[in-house]
């Protein structure tokens, strides 16, 4: 816990101070664990180290004592993995597009220790389709009482849903029992999406983006990735109701910040009955009668049932 | 977890007041609660401004929310409604215009329904405060299923407009505005599904005044509010002051109900009576009224200026301090609680209280002599009770332990909801209005294209058609019905009063959607005010709001039009009480009876008298009806109407006239009434608005440039007639021409400098500056001594620095001509004696 | 707010047939051309309406394409042409691909060329059917390919407005509704001077005033009733025993089919629409002479007669034309649109 306490402080320092310091922060810090290491002792449980050990015996199966971490051989060797050496565990760790985020390439770190030593307090993410703030959302934790992607990973909830525009219950159902074959689906998703173009999203609609994306309608590219890989200003509408480009200029342009205009407005606008174009609110002759009515008229609108029927 | 959300436009510590306060302390109250509850606040939208002070006092504590002028959860109603929000409703004087008041309601439901959006759920409490009636837009919803089915909506009772008002008699210009604030506080209060007050005496004073029944009154809960104070103490502290005070503070907002006046007078009459008598009066407080100050300021002779001092711009901290060293005056007539009183005495300071306002007198937690003392109300015995003050101590502590909140035991919705009503009701829509066939055929057309119906039941369609057009057509004259229409078949081309009373004497649906040719009504709205109508049986009849068109019904709206429902006001001197397309329960029709005296206004008239008579009304905020935008034209003139309706109410004045004036007039429950009669009480209240002096300045302004509306032009100004309430160092140049005697100064463009009047005496609350500067003496108004501490008190961290950098101002100011030089040493000499003597820092 | 497409609007659906065939197919009119409105929309599939006056900026054309792919739209039937139409041909086909199947309908007739607008429009849609962006062409007017070969042969029928609820109205039988603008092609002054020769009729409404004809004829039974929108005008329709609209060239006037949707005959020229020329009803409505008041007024003296003799008759007359037409529009549309 002094461990963790520490680094928050330090990060927090750090933060207001210049973010340059973030990184030697973490560097001093990661320094510190790794005299630990060296010298095995109790582990308290809201260390990072603790985390990273929770989130490697989660990923590799492998059983562990929380409190005795720095005694298990094999996940030393793990650690001893570092910068792009670090080894794939999971699939909802994507070291490239960790590392992609990091500013500084000189201290060689285990990714996934740095990502328990509090990187959402940098708004680091583990994956692209793995969205932090969501997760938290959903669970009720703070980012300090147990990294997104640990919490995510020990619930092992088939139903939980890492990113706004990823709904597990609906690709489960369209890929089958069978295919998941226990595997979470969003690691389903994203280890074998081209086995089976299934879809996982009631926002997102693959053949519509893919008009535009030829690289997505022939290639293997999986389009939720590819859209949210793109910068921001290249990415094509996935919704063909919704225009993101309008949206972002006028209804959220007060609060949207450099938030996807797509997942802002699922998340934010449309529980507050805002337009997902400027021709909605003729369309469907936006009703002056209650708001929860005209949620539901955008929730229809918004579909394109064709598709998600079709499979 | 129960989910609380407080509306409020008061939030500690971003504003002060008393409400605000108390905002701030269930919040703290509610981390130790063994159940906490979910808070949230919803401010309005012009606090957008602090939004992130604000959030960032609050992490931890609650969620903040904030109301939206965009009104984007009333979908397109809230887009005419933004727009009559910004440009008003042109063909309505503001002075009669009730529109703002609605609005405000409206945009809070909106905020509501969006902040219920954010969170992901309904809130189980939803507490507005009396103020204003705002709760009413919501309240309808709630009542017409369109929102807040899982909610409790109650009222809590700080102080409604109303019972302020009654309080400062004489203060407030009566009018439809004010009256309108009456009625729609009203309405919220007794619509409440909870009302929550803090002391049994203020609800006995709130059910009297608003002539409640014991119903009302039975439903009212009271409960101890929390009171926090910022150094940590018990519930119940001992009123030892930690040194003998002798000075005496009022610290109240300067408004006349809070008698900051009765103060002063009192304070002069202490030290006229005793003028050896050590103690210093301070007025530390701010108000909106400049007028009503400065007549308060003019209340101080000269020579006792240096005794009764007025702080306007105190920081927190420094009035903590001065009311702590000082006994606490609080002379209100009305306080619903008075938060400031418990926390004075908390903290040990002395309280002297009115024995005379409800929340002192008649409660059971301050006892005179014990742990306050009281006076009868004048100033003549308040001297005497402060004389009394500075040798006596409290025996005793304030009780001031808080109850658990109700919300920690309440009620859900579903239990005080009324029980459903097993049948519903029949229904009858009638048409009217007819002038040619292809009206009938339309209006036929559309029944048959957008029927209104619920599950079992389907209303029945009645049609007058003029006896002239059925005769055009062929049989017609024989047939009674027409697709589905009940034909009634009339003599002349106006409908009647007593052919509309046939008809529903004819009918047997106990509920009566009236249909004129020229209103579009979505079936969505009969459908839900039926089912409204079935609900409550206390409901006459239900309404809404419209949208406008040009002659054709069909084409996009032009703008919204806002109808009161049951307000007296409405009632009594406009036309806005229900749209020509509302639902009425037939018995109350019945009840109140058609006349033929009404006219052409027929309709108008039975609204009205429906209002007058009791009847409850509920007004939808939503418009599903159109309507055209010209009102049909009637025989009987709006003067005539008026004064019929003023003859009606037994009101000798011609209407549209301000009701809210006429409390002891009114019939029936729309008198405020039994609050303290004025006749009684042993003194004036007093209070001016209109001061002859006001207003004095702009017509000063003497260059054709400058109009009071560009007032950061570049202009030219009298400077004799005028005074500065300066905010900046922009100012100095036109102090300094005030005190050189120059006839005109041109200000520069931008200047942050505010004109105001230049009262009939010099305000110089800073009269013992007087004896150092020979200028005042002369009789030539402020000096630049007076100028220049003005200035820095309104920000007292500057008076050091303004001290030390006089030398160099003297120097700036050389080249200005006229400048006396030896006037700034003065200056510069009594500045550094006032503020060594005062030490400030 | 004009100018804007408008996608589903209220007018544009409420009075239109229902077929689940037709749910792949967006009908694309002008919002301008209320005619060609009308007839759109008694149509079964979706409805657009864009506008000649304006381009489709970026933010519409957008919309389109996102419509197009919401509702499953594999077929698109543009419903007369102009600029804009023949623009969102191309950027549809660029976009979109020949899997959006385009065909469009034209509403003229050759008589109509004196405004040269029409034919450049029909060199425009030959245009796009040579690049085979268009699919088809088509017309209401019966043998449009006689005047330009590349239409398609068959006739599209128009389809008269669905009532969701049959209403029998209250009807002026001394009434005739004259709902014609001023104009030569129309042929106002004719149909007045006709109908006021009938002495059955005693009453003559008029949306345009016939301007000195006061000069030549003292009619008393003139009423002008001004300009009316729609619904207001199908509710005169309703209230009276005729619709005239007898003029010197047309296609399928619509003012016939809706005068028949609320149970009130309709005068008109020659259609030359198989089936329904020679339909009992067609026989007593259409009038062969069209500029000479004496050979109309018969046909309105016998309508106005068969009112007072035998309601029903017509009733039941104007009921089969209406069926035997519906079936026999879808069928045109079917066969024209390949579904």
């Amino acid at each position: 816990m002094a461990a963790r306490v520490r680094a928050k402080t330090r990060l927090q320092e750090a933060l207001e101070k210049d973010a340059l310091f973030v990184d030697e922060a973490l560097a001093a810090e990661q320094e510190e664990i790794e005299k630990t290491i060296l010298t095995p002792q109790k582990v308290p449980k809201g260390d990072p180290l603790a985390f990273c050990a929770r989130l490697w015996s989660v990923c590799t199966k492998q059983p562990f004592d929380p409190e005795y971490t720095t005694e298990n051989p094999e996940f030393l060797e793990f650690l001893n993995h570092k910068g792009s050496d670090t080894p794939r565990i999971t699939p909802l760790f994507d070291i490239d597009y960790y590392s992609d985020q990091l500013s500084w390439q000189n201290a060689p770190i285990n990714y996934y220790l740095h990502y328990c030593q509090g990187a959402l307090d940098v708004e680091l993410q583990p994956h692209v389709l793995f969205d932090s703030d969501y997760v938290l959302s959903q669970s009720g934790l703070s980012a300090f009482d147990c990294p997104p992607l640990l919490y995510f990973l020990e619930q092992n909830n088939p139903k939980l849903s890492p990113h706004p525009l990823f709904e597990p219950e609906l690709y489960s159902a369209a890929v089958g029992d069978d295919f998941l074959n226990g595997e979470l689906p969003i690691c389903a998703f994203i280890e074998r999406w081209a086995e089976k173009n299934a879809p996982f999203s009631s926002y997102f609609s693959r053949r519509f983006y893919s008009l535009h994306e030829p690289v997505v309608r022939y290639g293997g590219f999986n389009p939720l990735v590819h859209f949210l890989s793109a910068p921001a200003e290249r990415r094509r509408d996935p919704n063909p109701m919704f225009h993101r480009g309008w949206y972002a200029s006028t209804l959220a342009a007060d609060d949207i910040g450099l938030e996807e205009p797509l997942i802002h407005y699922i998340r934010h606008g449309l529980p507050k009955g805002l337009m997902p174009n400027p021709f909605a609110h003729t369309e469907l002759h936006a009703a002056s009668l209650g708001l929860p009515a005209l949620v539901e008229a955008l929730r229809r609108y918004l579909s394109f049932p064709v598709e998600l029927t079709a499979g | 977890m129960v989910s609380v959300c407080f509306v409020t436009n008061e939030l500690y510590p971003l504003k002060p007041g008393g409400i605000g306060r108390l905002m701030y302390n269930f919040a703290i109250d509610n981390l130790e609660a063994p159940t906490p509850a979910d808070l949230h606040y919803l401010l309005p939208a012009d606090a957008r401004g602090e939004a992130d002070a604000i959030r960032d006092a609050y992490t931890g504590l609650a969620t903040v929310h904030f109301c939206s002028d965009e009104l984007s959860s009333l979908g397109e109603f809230g887009q005419y409604l933004r727009q009559l929000g910004e440009s008003g409703d042109p063909d309505v004087p503001r002075s009669s215009n009730l529109d703002e008041h609605f609005l405000k309601s409206l945009k809070y439901y909106s905020g509501l329904l969006a902040a219920q959006a954010t969170a992901g759920f309904d809130f189980d409490i939803i507490e507005f405060p009396d103020f204003g009636g705002w709760a009413v837009a919501a309240q309808a919803a709630k009542k017409a299923g369109l929102a807040f089915k899982n909610s409790v909506i109650s009222v809590r009772l700080h102080s409604t407009f109303g019972l302020i008002t009654l309080a400062e008699r004489y203060y407030h210009r009566p009018s439809l505005w004010l009256s309108a604030i009456w009625d729609m506080e009203r309405i919220s209060l007794q619509d409440a599904d909870l009302v929550v007050g803090h002391l049994e005496s203020i609800a006995d004073y709130n059910a009297r005044a608003y002539r409640f029944p014991q119903t009302w009154r039975s439903r009212v809960i009271t409960e101890f509010p929390p009171i926090t104070i910022d150094e940590p103490t018990g519930g119940s502290v001992r009123m030892a002051a930690r040194r003998p005070a002798q000075d005496f503070v009022f610290s109240s907002r300067l408004q006349p109900f809070k008698r900051p006046d009765t103060f002063i007078r009192a304070a002069v009459r202490m030290l006229r009576d005793d003028p050896a008598c050590p103690s210093l009066f301070h007025v530390a407080s701010y108000g909106w009224d400049q007028t009503y100050i400065q007549w308060l300021e003019s209340l101080v002779p000269v020579d006792l200026r240096l005794r009764i001092r007025f702080h306007p711009t105190l920081t927190q901290d420094e009035r903590a301090q001065l009311l702590r060293r000082s006994i606490v005056v609080i002379p209100s007539i009305y306080e619903s609680l008075c938060l400031f009183a418990y926390e004075s005495a908390m903290v040990g300071s002395k309280v002297i209280l009115n024995r005379e306002c409800a929340a002192f007198g008649s409660g059971p937690r301050w006892q005179d002599g014990v742990n306050c003392l009281m006076f009868d109300g004048n100033y003549v015995h308040l001297a005497e009770v402060m004389k009394n003050a500075l040798t006596w101590t409290a025996s005793g502590l304030v009780d001031a332990t808080p109850d658990v909140p109700y919300w920690e035991s309440h009620e859900t919705a579903a239990a005080i909801a009324s029980t459903a009503v097993a049948e519903p009701s029949r229904l009858a829509v009638l048409c009217y209005g007819f002038s040619t066939l292809a009206e009938v055929n339309r209006q036929l057309l559309r029944v048959a294209d957008r029927p209104v119906g619920r599950s079992s039941v389907d209303p029945t369609y009645h049609a007058i058609v003029p006896r002239a057009l059925l005769k055009e057509a062929s049989g017609a004259a024989r047939l009674p019905v027409v697709a589905g229409f009940q034909l009634h078949p009339i003599d002349s081309w106006e409908v009647t009063a007593d052919d509309i009373d046939a008809v529903l004497g004819q009918m047997t649906a106990e509920v009566v959607a009236f249909s004129p040719v020229d209103m579009l009504v979505d079936p969505i709205f009969i459908e839900t005010a039926w089912k409204a109508l079935d609900a409550d049986p206390a409901l006459a009849a239900v309404t809404s709001h419209t949208l406008m068109t040009g002659d054709d019904l069909d084409t996009t709206p032009l703008k919204a039009r806002l109808y009161a429902g049951g307000l007296l006001t409405a009632a009594a001197a406009t036309t806005r009480v229900c749209h020509r397309a509302s639902i009425f329960r037939r018995d109350a029709i019945k009840r109140v009876g058609l006349l033929m005296d009404g006219g052409d206004r027929w309709y108008e008239d039975l609204c009205a008298r429906m209002v007058d008579t009791g009847c409850r009304f509920l007004c939808l905020p939503a418009a599903p009806v159109r309507e055209k935008a010209v009102r049909p034209h009637s025989r009987i003139s709006d003067e005539l109407y008026f004064s019929t309706r003023a003859n009606d109410l037994g009101l000798q004045l011609e209407l549209p006239y301000p009701l809210g004036s006429l409390s002891h007039t009114l019939p029936g429950d729309f008198r405020m009434g039994d609050a303290p009669i004025p006749e009684i009480r042993p003194y004036r209240t007093v209070g001016v608005k209109s001061w002859p002096h006001a207003n004095f300045a702009r017509s000063e302004i003497t260059s054709s440039k400058g109009t009071d509306r560009d007032r950061y032009r570049d202009i030219k100004v009298r400077v004799g007639d005028l005074r500065i309430k300066n905010r900046g160092w922009d100012s100095v140049q036109f102090k300094l021409a005030v005190f050189n005697n120059l006839p005109e100064i041109s200000l520069r463009e931008q200047s942050d400098i505010i004109f105001d009047s230049w009262p009939p005496s010099r305000s110089d609350q800073w009269g013992h500056l007087v004896e150092y500067c020979p200028r005042v003496q002369e009789g030539k108004g402020q000096t630049i001594a007076e100028a220049l501490l003005e200035l820095s008190l309104e920000d007292r961290s500057r008076l050091g620095s303004l001290v030390r950098a006089l030398p160099t101002i003297v120097k700036a100011a050389e080249p200005i001509k006229g400048i006396d030089q030896g006037a700034w040493v003065h200056a510069a000499e009594a500045l550094r004696e006032h503020w060594e003597r005062d030490g400030w820092e | 707010m004009e100018n804007q497409i408008t996608f589903g609007a209220d007018r544009d659906v409420s009075v239109a047939h229902e077929d689940p065939a037709f749910d792949g197919v967006l009908h694309i009119f002008d919002s301008h051309w209320h005619g060609i409105r009308s007839a759109t929309g008694c149509l079964p599939g979706r409805k657009l309406g864009i506008s000649h006056k304006k381009h489709l900026d970026g933010g519409e054309l957008r919309h389109i394409e996102g419509l197009i792919y919401k509702w499953g739209i594999h077929t698109i039937c543009y419903q007369g042409y102009s600029n804009t139409a023949d623009e969102l041909v191309g950027i549809i086909h660029e976009s979109l691909g020949s899997e959006i199947r385009q065909f469009c309908i034209t509403h003229v007739t050759a008589t109509q060329f004196e405004n040269h607008f029409e034919m450049h429009m029909l060199g425009k849609m030959a245009a796009r059917l040579r690049e085979n962006k268009l699919r088809r062409l088509g017309s209401v007017k019966p043998g449009f390919s006689s005047v330009c070969p590349v239409f398609w042969g068959g006739t599209i029928v128009n389809l008269p407005p669905v009532l969701k609820r049959s209403v029998k109205p209250l009807r002026s039988l001394d009434t005739v509704l004259i709902p014609l603008e001023n104009s030569w092609r129309k042929n106002l002054y004719t149909n007045v001077l006709a109908a006021d020769a009938v002495p059955e009729v005693a009453r003559i409404l008029l949306v345009n005033q016939p301007s000195f004809l006061d000069e030549v004829s003292q009619s008393m039974k003139l009423r002008i009733i001004g300009f009316q929108t729609p619904s207001v005008l199908l509710g005169y329709m309703a209230s009276s025993a005729l619709v005239m609209n007898v003029t010197l060239a047309e296609c399928q006037p619509m003012s016939q089919l809706e005068a028949l949707a609320v149970g009130t005959p309709c005068l008109t020229g020659p259609l030359g629409l198989r089936g329904f020329s020679d339909h009992p009803l067609g026989r007593l409505t259409e009038v062969a002479v069209l500029d000479n008041p004496g050979e109309i007024a018969p046909k309105i003296a016998t309508l106005m007669r068969l009112w007072q003799s035998d309601p029903k008759e017509l009733a039941e007359m104007i009921a089969d034309f209406k069926e035997k037409r519906t079936a026999a529009g879808i069928a045109s549309y079917r066969e024209f649109l390949d579904i």
